[in-house]
């Protein structure tokens, strides 16, 4: 069998073993679609009170924007930091070294299996968005198959960039051992930068260029503008430039980190 | 599984608390990085909710009837709540869920103390508590701005109105962590997360008929609304009757629901 049909069969594996293991706990999935709606109407309700009072933006914009970025976000999440520092810390890393197979197949399966089963129960939670967004005209999207095109494309951008990014961080816990707070200060920063926070249409012009150079916004934000259809072609080939760039220094910079962490890293088992 | 009789009395809970104290202040010191992190977060987050405010604000000075300082307050009172609410009991509840599925809970039950208090306050994690300096900033923000017009009577009374929603948040959240018991892995406690995130906003927002939920049904506006608007004199002294009637009952019916749950509990550690 070949290297690529063998990794991919690795990779199947790991998705359907994920997701084996979540779908034991109906319940869980059930109150996790409560949780997805509690949010979505909450947010809906902050930014709609927003938009009465100002004209820059229309209140469809912003309910649409957040539909779509917690739709988006359920597919570009990386959760490897939340089990990779903990296997570094248990000694557990050791196992995956010795597998005849690169650890990051089990990694990625776990991923993608966490974000399709997370799509999946956010679906209902997003289409009782759309019908209350709609009932009061404020979903302002316009299907436009080119447009989901090429957001698909730029979701799976998002989603490696999101993966190498976490994946770096996470052997830093080969030298920093209490990873707790650099991972959710992680989080906070990766929240605000990718536009999940605050819509990007909300801030000013110096803040739009920092947001558009670092990497966090090609995980969330970029993909939600395709789809609304805010960027004209130029704005959409610079992102996907920059999307493509990043991604190449993330791999090159987890290669260095890879080698680096491996020769550092103990097995202490802490 | 019955549970072993448990010492009634105040002081001794108050000397085993102050042990826990002196426990967690010690292994705080031993991470220091990890302190300064926290720390650096919190500022950071401090940053993120007033960059928040001022674009749910955009050019108006007034929203949903709450000027900025005034929203800057009831953030002020989320974050004291949330992140007190994490350093006292929200982490160890949380961390339940495990002890439950390894079998570590029963060493929980075998103590001579109440189940219901040791998993709740059986760690204390200093780290939360720094990061609920960001909260005290904001209300001693508000404080600084408003103090021509604060009357003293109303700053004590929403103090006491913020410690009586930390109760109620207490409640809601044994009441949810405590079906963990009977059923783990329910996913109960994410519906708690989004339901103190409602929060973080004056109620006000959701609009009447989710308002009289939010004071009724689902208690939540007691836990940041009403101590902000008595700080501002919105609402008067009786609001502190009512928060504490809810308050009483919320506790009762969890610490019964705890009970009830724990009757349903099999040490099932394999």
């Amino acid at each position: 069998m070949n290297t690529r049909r063998k990794n991919r069969k690795i990779l199947s594996r790991e998705i359907s073993m994920y997701l084996s293991k979540e779908l034991l706990y109906k319940e869980q999935l059930f109150v996790w679609i409560i949780a997805d709606i509690i949010k979505i109407v909450g947010l809906c309700f902050v930014w709609i009170a927003s938009s009465r009072l100002t004209d820059s933006v229309t209140q469809g914009y912003v309910v649409t924007y957040y539909l779509f970025v917690m739709l988006v976000s359920k597919l570009t999440t990386d959760y490897t930091m939340e089990f990779g520092v903990r296997d570094i810390l248990s000694g557990r890393f050791s196992n995956l070294l010795v597998k005849p197979f690169n650890y990051l197949l089990e990694y990625l399966g776990t991923n993608i299996g966490g974000n399709i089963l997370r799509f999946l129960l956010f679906l209902p939670a997003f289409i009782l968005g759309i019908l209350l967004a709609n009932h009061y005209n404020l979903w302002i999207f316009v299907f436009n198959p080119a447009n989901v095109l090429i957001a698909l494309l730029a979701i799976l951008l998002g989603f490696f960039i999101s993966f190498f990014l976490g994946n770096i961080l996470t052997l830093v816990a080969v030298y920093i051992k209490e990873m707790e707070s650099i991972r959710i200060f992680y989080y906070n920063i990766g929240a605000l930068l990718s536009g999940e926070f605050i819509p990007l249409i909300f801030l000013p012009f110096w803040a739009l260029f920092i947001f558009q150079i670092l990497p966090f916004r090609y995980t969330l934000s970029f993909p939600v503008e395709i789809l609304i259809g805010d960027l004209n072609r130029y704005e959409l080939n610079n992102g996907f430039l920059v999307a493509i760039g990043w991604l190449v220094v993330l791999f090159f910079v987890y290669k260095t980190a890879y080698i680096l962490a491996r020769r550092k890293y103990e097995a202490e088992g802490i | 599984m019955r549970q072993r009789e448990y010492k009634l009395s105040f002081k001794y809970y108050i000397s085993v608390w102050r042990r826990i104290i002196t426990a967690a202040e010690k292994r705080s010191k031993m991470y220091r990085a990890d302190l300064l992190f926290r720390f650096l977060r919190a500022i950071f987050l401090l940053g993120v909710q007033i960059l928040f405010l001022n674009a749910v604000f955009g050019s108006s000075d007034i929203y949903v009837g709450w000027s900025k300082s005034e929203a800057y307050l009831v953030m002020g009172m989320w974050n004291i709540l949330n992140y007190l609410g994490w350093a006292f009991f929200g982490s160890n509840l949380l961390a339940l869920e495990s002890k439950i599925i390894e079998g570590s809970f029963d060493y929980t039950l075998l103590k001579p103390l109440s189940s219901a208090w040791f998993a709740s306050f059986g760690d204390f994690f200093v780290h939360n508590f720094v990061t609920s300096l960001s909260g005290v900033i904001l209300v001693l923000y508000y404080i600084f701005l408003e103090w021509n017009t604060l009357i003293l009577s109303n700053i004590l009374l929403s103090l006491l109105a913020l410690c009586i929603g930390l109760v109620i948040w207490y409640s809601i959240y044994l009441s949810l962590a405590s079906f963990t018991i009977s059923k783990p892995r329910n996913g109960l406690l994410s519906v708690a997360k989004e339901l103190l995130g409602v929060t973080r906003y004056p109620i006000d927002i959701f609009g009447e008929q989710l308002k009289i939920i939010f004071y009724t049904v689902v208690p939540i506006a007691f836990l940041t609304t009403v101590p902000a608007s008595i700080m501002i004199g919105k609402i008067t002294w009786i609001y502190i009757c009512g928060s504490i009637l809810v308050a009483a009952v919320m506790l009762f019916l969890s610490l019964r629901l705890w009970k009830r749950n724990l009757k349903g509990y099999t040490s099932a550690s394999s």
